[in-house]
């Protein structure tokens, strides 16, 4: 009942993204002027910020585009929702698991991250035998190991 | 005939034939397993094959690209998921075939069929690259930045049904390629006071993000783990009865190679052409399309092998991707010193020699392990996701290290694949964006370029835009920019609606 009150402007995903791309577009072409103008102090076909100001100019009028296809949705009751239901709470757990995973790797080497990370993505995705996790996430951390540091001379964190 | 010879001397070269073998091998499960791409393996073998001889690369990644566009049907078949994006429409029959116990025909069709398709792309791509290398050598800059963008504008409107997304998706891409030193004056732009980003946004972990990365954030937030595979039992299906569609095949292989060759379209397009042409050319199939016809899985898997001909033909010849799997070769080439384009064949024969040579010994290897090897992997495709995505991001991590060996390029690769979740969360291929940050650089040049050569002339716009290619190159992409503006959609929907009533 909420969502039928609120603004069919922001609940459309074509409109929130085109505000996005917008806000985007003219940002890049004030960053290329200012620069331009400002740092640089060349003709325009020598610029080096010729070319993102074109991206620019183009992607304003593909977020003008966007908008008037959201629109469209909105005047034509459309509803452009995604049937899957995105489960947030292990996206969100993976996401920073990765950070934690990049963040330590330099600092306790890369064997030893890769066992916690490998363990406690097993344990997010539903694994839950205890040992088969402990002994996969040594086996694949050290067979991925040997494959690239000794096999392949790929230098790792 | 020299060049014959040196081709099909490759073949004798027994560590060049197991440098394929391995490409062809990971190229098998990778394409197989749902969740893996051939994109994504590409993009990881780039950076694994650093330190290699570009030929030893080469091979690999030929036997990954040809084999795994092939064995994206064995899931199709298996399991209804297709296990790459081109063998979505090997599903519609594939799988309807094997709940009718029938899983071992289908299968063999798929591998018989995508054999001819490779080896037809490849063939179409070593007779004709030196013509239309030949072409490429009167390209101006301004060509070069007009042909690049026609390929953006493809790729916009065939990988997403939002043609404006398509192109947003591309002009992200370009505003990400132009983030670095720039090229032409060695002015840094759009670092922001970042000093890792003056050397530019290096490609492969964008790449290794975009395709590896994200692929495993959408597998985990859709909560997909799990799958189940049709029962395989062993059926005598006579090769004559194959052969039956040979001719056929080589119709739907041509269309898969013109496909390939347009920038920016690949695999699913021209599998989706030729499906719907086998539907009005086939009048009495042996079963009705989509209930286990197997001319749709000859339609599917001959064209859609038939475009890595197609699509290495644009790549080689004028340094243009055909799929992103192109885009990402074109990397390789980068990375190991190799400059793709019209000079190309003149400068590197021996190179273009050993990339023929490696997809054809790859089409041989496609016919052996998709006869002998693919019908018994599926229990291996089975494997669960939750055991396979913690691996995958591990071989992303590694991946994105390895070029540079610096932890800001695994940051990228994080960021990117952040960003690659949230595009195909709302509906944005991340395949353009790819191609424009492959493409982004030369775009740049070369239009700016062409700008400072036409300022010279005394007609400006004569100079910029009066050359026959280059007008013709503007007509092809003013013809896809107004043919996908909604209104237009609508009005050549509206008249092919009168004209059918």
């Amino acid at each position: 009942m909420q969502n039928s009150k609120k603004n069919p402007f922001l609940t459309n995903k074509s409109c929130q993204e085109s505000i996005l791309f917008f806000i985007l577009s003219i940002g890049l072409f004030i960053y290329s002027l200012t620069k331009h103008y400002g740092v640089v102090k060349l003709e325009w076909k020598m610029s080096p910020y010729l070319f993102p100001a074109l991206i620019s100019i183009f992607l304003f009028f593909l977020s003008i585009l966007l908008f008037s296809d959201g629109l469209r949705q909105i005047k034509e009751g459309i509803s452009v929702e995604n049937d899957v239901k995105v489960s947030w709470k292990k996206l969100i757990s993976a996401v920073i698991a990765c950070m934690v995973y990049i963040i330590i790797m330099p600092i306790i080497t890369f064997i030893p991250s890769t066992i916690l990370f490998i363990g406690y993505m097993l344990y997010l995705l539903g694994e839950r035998r205890k040992l088969f996790i402990i002994f996969l996430s040594i086996l694949v951390s050290v067979i991925i190991y040997f494959l690239f540091s000794v096999l392949l001379n790929v230098m790792l964190p | 005939m020299s060049e014959f010879i040196n081709v099909f001397s490759y073949f004798l070269d027994f560590r060049y034939v197991f440098y394929v073998l391995i490409g062809a091998v990971a190229g098998l499960f990778v394409g197989a397993i749902p969740g893996l791409s051939v994109t994504m393996a590409t993009a990881l073998l780039v950076s694994i094959t650093y330190l290699w001889s570009t030929t030893d690369a080469m091979a690999t990644i030929m036997g990954v690209y040809v084999v795994g566009v092939f064995s994206g049907a064995i899931s199709s078949i298996l399991i209804n998921i297709p296990g790459a994006p081109s063998s979505v429409v090997t599903a519609l029959d594939g799988y309807p075939l094997a709940r009718q116990g029938e899983a071992y025909k289908a299968l063999k069709y798929a591998t018989v069929y995508s054999f001819v398709g490779s080896m037809f792309g490849l063939i179409v791509l070593w007779v004709i690259a030196r013509p239309i290398t030949s072409l490429a050598l009167k390209f101006t800059p301004m060509d070069y930045f007009l042909l690049a963008f026609f390929g953006l504008t493809t790729v916009g409107s065939l990988t997403t049904n939002n043609f404006s997304k398509g192109l947003i998706s591309a002009m992200i891409g370009l505003f990400v390629s132009t983030i670095g030193i720039d090229s032409v004056m060695g002015t840094p732009r759009l670092t922001f006071g970042i000093y890792d980003l003056q050397a530019g946004i290096n490609t492969v972990p964008a790449l290794i993000g975009l395709f590896g990365l994200s692929e495993v954030l959408v597998n985990i937030s859709d909560g997909n783990l799990e799958a189940e595979v049709s029962k395989l039992t062993k059926t005598v299906v006579k090769m004559k009865d194959i052969l039956k569609h040979l001719i056929y095949s080589l119709y739907y292989s041509i269309i898969g190679t013109f496909v390939g060759a347009l920038p920016g379209a690949g695999g699913p397009v021209a599998s989706f052409l030729a499906y719907n042409t086998a539907k009005k050319i086939i009048k009495n199939p042996s079963k009705p399309f989509g209930d286990g016809a197997v001319e749709g899985i000859v339609a599917s898997e001959s064209s859609n092998n038939a475009c890595i001909g197609g699509a290495l033909i644009p790549m080689l010849t004028l340094a243009v991707p055909g799929d992103a799997v192109t885009a990402i070769i074109l990397s390789v080439f980068y990375v190991h010193g190799l400059r793709p384009g019209p000079m190309f064949l003149k400068q590197s024969p021996e190179m273009f020699q050993a990339i023929i040579a490696a997809g054809l010994i790859a089409c041989v290897f496609l016919l052996l392990l998709g006869l002998l090897i693919a019908p018994k992997i599926g229990k291996i495709i089975t494997v669960p996701k939750r055991i396979l995505l913690p691996i995958v991001t591990v071989l992303c991590v590694v991946g994105s290290f390895a070029g540079n060996n610096r932890m800001f390029d695994v940051i990228l690769m994080f960021v990117f694949g952040i960003v690659g979740y949230f595009m195909r969360k709302r509906g944005y291929s991340v395949a353009p964006m790819t191609l424009a940050i492959v493409l982004g650089g030369m775009m740049d040049s070369n239009f700016r370029r062409a700008i400072s050569l036409a300022s010279s002339e005394s007609n400006f716009i004569s100079a910029l835009f009066g050359r026959p290619i280059t007008i013709v190159l503007i007509m092809l992409i003013i013809v896809t920019l107004f043919s996908n503006i909604p209104a237009v959609r609508n009005i050549i929907s509206k008249d092919k609606n009168n004209t059918l009533n």
